[in-house]
């Protein structure tokens, strides 16, 4: 018995000490977890990517997020981000109401291709009314239309190489110590191709306003609100999001935020 | 396989005389030192000790000298007992402690000598019930014993990392999506601008309470936090909710993983059905083990109590499952994939109320958790949660259960 009553002691006396740091911890014992180039993060951030891989293995990559009925819209679609860009480009874009807007597919393709907003428009369009859920916790019921991102995309003809499509957007976020920063999204391709993937140009039946992303906003119904860049003017096929903004593939990703965004 | 143990000492006079003596010397100088800090500061200033103490912090040391005081009494007939109920009084002596910062000779004494007596108590009752009918049984197998333990960090990490989350959006609400331009919300945890300056409010059902310095708003008087959940409570202590979220996934993992591992030895073996499932003769029992439990008499059997299995089984067969479910359909890919699921608990912001409240069904089982261990003989418990032996006291034939 000395020998388990050693362990016990010893036992003991690491877990006061456990328990003491943890009672403590009330105040800032894991803080250190909040800095993005921590390896204690560095490890727990592989959760995300398991959990990506699990859901993109046993979820169904087709698989549809739900819709509702319309008589399920209570109320308009909560605005949040940026709400009214105020960038030169934007400005004289929404004065001439997004007349001149141009939406431009690049990257790696075999045919970059450029669309007005009235050619989006007369594509073939699409409306579902699904449920947005903001990364904070909340959720919205809205019925978004728009075109499917996926035959743009097949028309362009991705080269073999393109892994990830690089959402472009008018706007910018914060103001810290690097000032404003575009905001930007990315997705794989099963996003970017799923079948509910639109480029949203109404919201609600009526023109999708400014505060929801005017003139064009992607819509991928199966991921977090943050994934839902609005703004857009480009989007771009890519082999890597290494080089755009921090390098994470987002604005919010750049902030610590996990790129997968579908939990 | 039960061990036969050899009887240490038998019942010990003077360890009950010293384990009641040091808790109610421990309790009589905890009670001076509250005492002092309330009436007589200045005495207390002159040993070092001179800075104000808030509400709570003399509320905790109110309340160990208290239990100190009782443990010390109790132990007089009932040694083991005694002993746990001045364990109790220790720790809410050391939680005013670090709620007043303060690990100095002062208030140190009554917890080292409080610690001393419930310690004594508690091992020299234990050491006691080995000379009776008492035999060493192996109770918990390894994996059992891992299990707990990885379960009780993941959960710690899991509540203080969703009370980040949560701070958020510090509202729930009942259905599909939370209402702006309607009202579906049933609680909600803010800040206002009182006629006093800010304070923070808690809104539940329909009902306002004032939560100023915990919930809506806490912190110093001078740099007040408007989060819903105080600093003290969230991982991290300031608001970032993208790190909450890195930490609640990794943990996330880890327990739904080792529950997995469990389950499938649980099944295997038969413990999930021998220890945890309530039998028939185990309903017809639980009245009298609930009586049993309220006179504060455990019996200390190979397998669990009624009582206990009942709360077990409302842990991994009720619990676990539905905090893991609903914390599933707040992930709007896994909705896609199983959409019923989420359609079962009545939509999106419903299973996030559900998460939430089944959370604090977690926090109620921790504490009742841990003060039955303390009352049933720590010593005893802990070493069959570490080494996997437990003492028993409930004779039977070899094999039976109990």
């Amino acid at each position: 018995m000395g020998k388990l009553i050693l362990s016990r002691r010893r036992f003991l006396t690491g877990s006061a000490l456990g328990v003491s740091s943890l009672v403590l911890s009330g105040c800032d014992q894991f803080d250190f977890l909040g800095q993005t180039d921590n390896q204690v993060r560095d490890v727990l951030e592989r959760a995300n990517s398991l959990t990506y891989h699990a859901q993109r293995l046993l979820g169904g990559q087709q698989a549809l997020a739900r819709t509702f009925s319309e008589s399920e819209i209570r109320q308009p679609q909560r605005p949040n981000g940026s709400t009214d860009p105020n960038s030169a480009e934007y400005l004289a874009l929404k004065a001439n109401d997004f007349a001149d807007y141009k939406f431009r597919v690049m990257g790696l393709v075999e045919n970059e291709l450029t669309f007005s907003l009235a050619e989006l428009r007369n594509m073939p369009s699409q409306s579902q009314v699904t449920r947005h859920d903001c990364v904070e916790g909340w959720s919205c019921i809205a019925k978004w239309t728009g075109t499917r991102l996926g035959p743009i995309l097949d028309q362009a003809k991705p080269k073999p190489a393109a892994r990830f499509v690089v959402y472009h957007c008018y706007d910018s976020m914060g103001g810290g110590f690097s000032g404003p920063e575009a905001y930007y999204e990315t997705s794989d391709l099963i996003d970017a191709t799923h079948p509910q993937t639109i480029l949203a140009y109404g919201l609600n039946n009526a023109t999708l306003p400014v505060s929801n992303g005017a003139p064009i906003r992607v819509r991928i119904e199966r991921a977090l609100g943050y994934k839902q860049a609005k703004y857009v003017h480009t989007v771009e096929l890519v082999d890597s999001f290494a080089k755009f903004g921090g390098g994470h593939g987002g604005y919010w990703e750049d902030h610590g935020y996990d790129w997968y965004g579908g939990i | 396989m039960a061990v036969m143990e050899q009887g240490v000492s038998g019942l010990d006079p003077g360890a009950r005389n010293a384990a009641a003596g040091l808790s109610i010397v421990a309790a009589l100088a905890g009670a001076a030192i509250v005492a002092m800090l309330l009436a007589a500061p200045a005495v207390l200033a002159a040993w070092g000790v001179d800075r104000p103490v808030d509400a709570l912090t003399l509320s905790l040391l109110a309340a160990g000298a208290v239990f100190m005081l009782l443990g010390g009494v109790i132990a007089v007939p009932r040694l083991g007992l005694g002993g746990a109920i001045a364990l109790i009084g220790v720790l809410f002596w050391l939680c005013g402690c670090i709620s007043f910062k303060s690990f100095g000779w002062v208030l140190g004494a009554p917890l080292l000598l409080g610690f001393l007596g419930a310690f004594t108590g508690m091992v020299s009752h234990d050491r006691r019930a080995a000379d009776g009918d008492a035999t060493l049984v192996y109770r918990q197998s390894g994996l059992t014993r891992l299990t707990h333990w990885v379960w009780a960090v993941a959960m710690f990490f899991l509540l203080l990392s969703g009370l980040q989350i949560f701070n958020a959006r510090p509202n729930l609400y009942i259905g599909q999506q939370s209402g702006f331009g309607f009202d579906n919300s049933i609680l909600d945890i803010y800040a206002v601008n009182g006629p006093n300056g800010p304070a923070g409010q808690t809104k539940l059902f329909g009902h306002t309470f004032d939560t100023t310095g915990v919930l809506g708003m806490s912190g110093a008087a001078d740099r007040p936090v408007f989060t819903a959940f105080p600093g003290w409570a969230t991982i991290p202590s300031y608001r970032d909710l993208a790190t909450g979220r890195v930490v609640h996934f990794f943990f996330a993992w880890v327990l739904v993983g080792t529950l997995a591992i469990w389950l499938i030895n649980a099944l295997a073996i038969g413990h999930l059905w021998r220890d945890i499932v309530l039998k028939p003769r185990d309903l017809r029992a639980l009245p009298r083990d609930i009586l049993d439990h309220l006179r504060l008499r455990f019996a200390h059997g190979r397998s669990y109590t009624p009582l206990q299995k009942l709360a077990y089984f409302a842990v991994f067969v009720v619990a676990f499952p539905l905090i893991i479910a609903t914390g599933l359909t707040m992930s709007p890919n896994f909705d896609a994939t199983l959409p019923w699921l989420v359609d079962l608990f009545g939509g999106r912001q419903t299973a996030r109320t559900i998460h939430f409240f089944t959370m604090l069904a977690f926090v109620l089982f921790f504490v009742v958790h841990i003060v039955m261990v303390v009352l049933a003989n720590p010593i005893n418990e802990l070493r069959s949660m570490i080494t996997g032996y437990y003492r028993t006291n409930v004779r039977g034939r070899e094999g039976e259960e109990r």
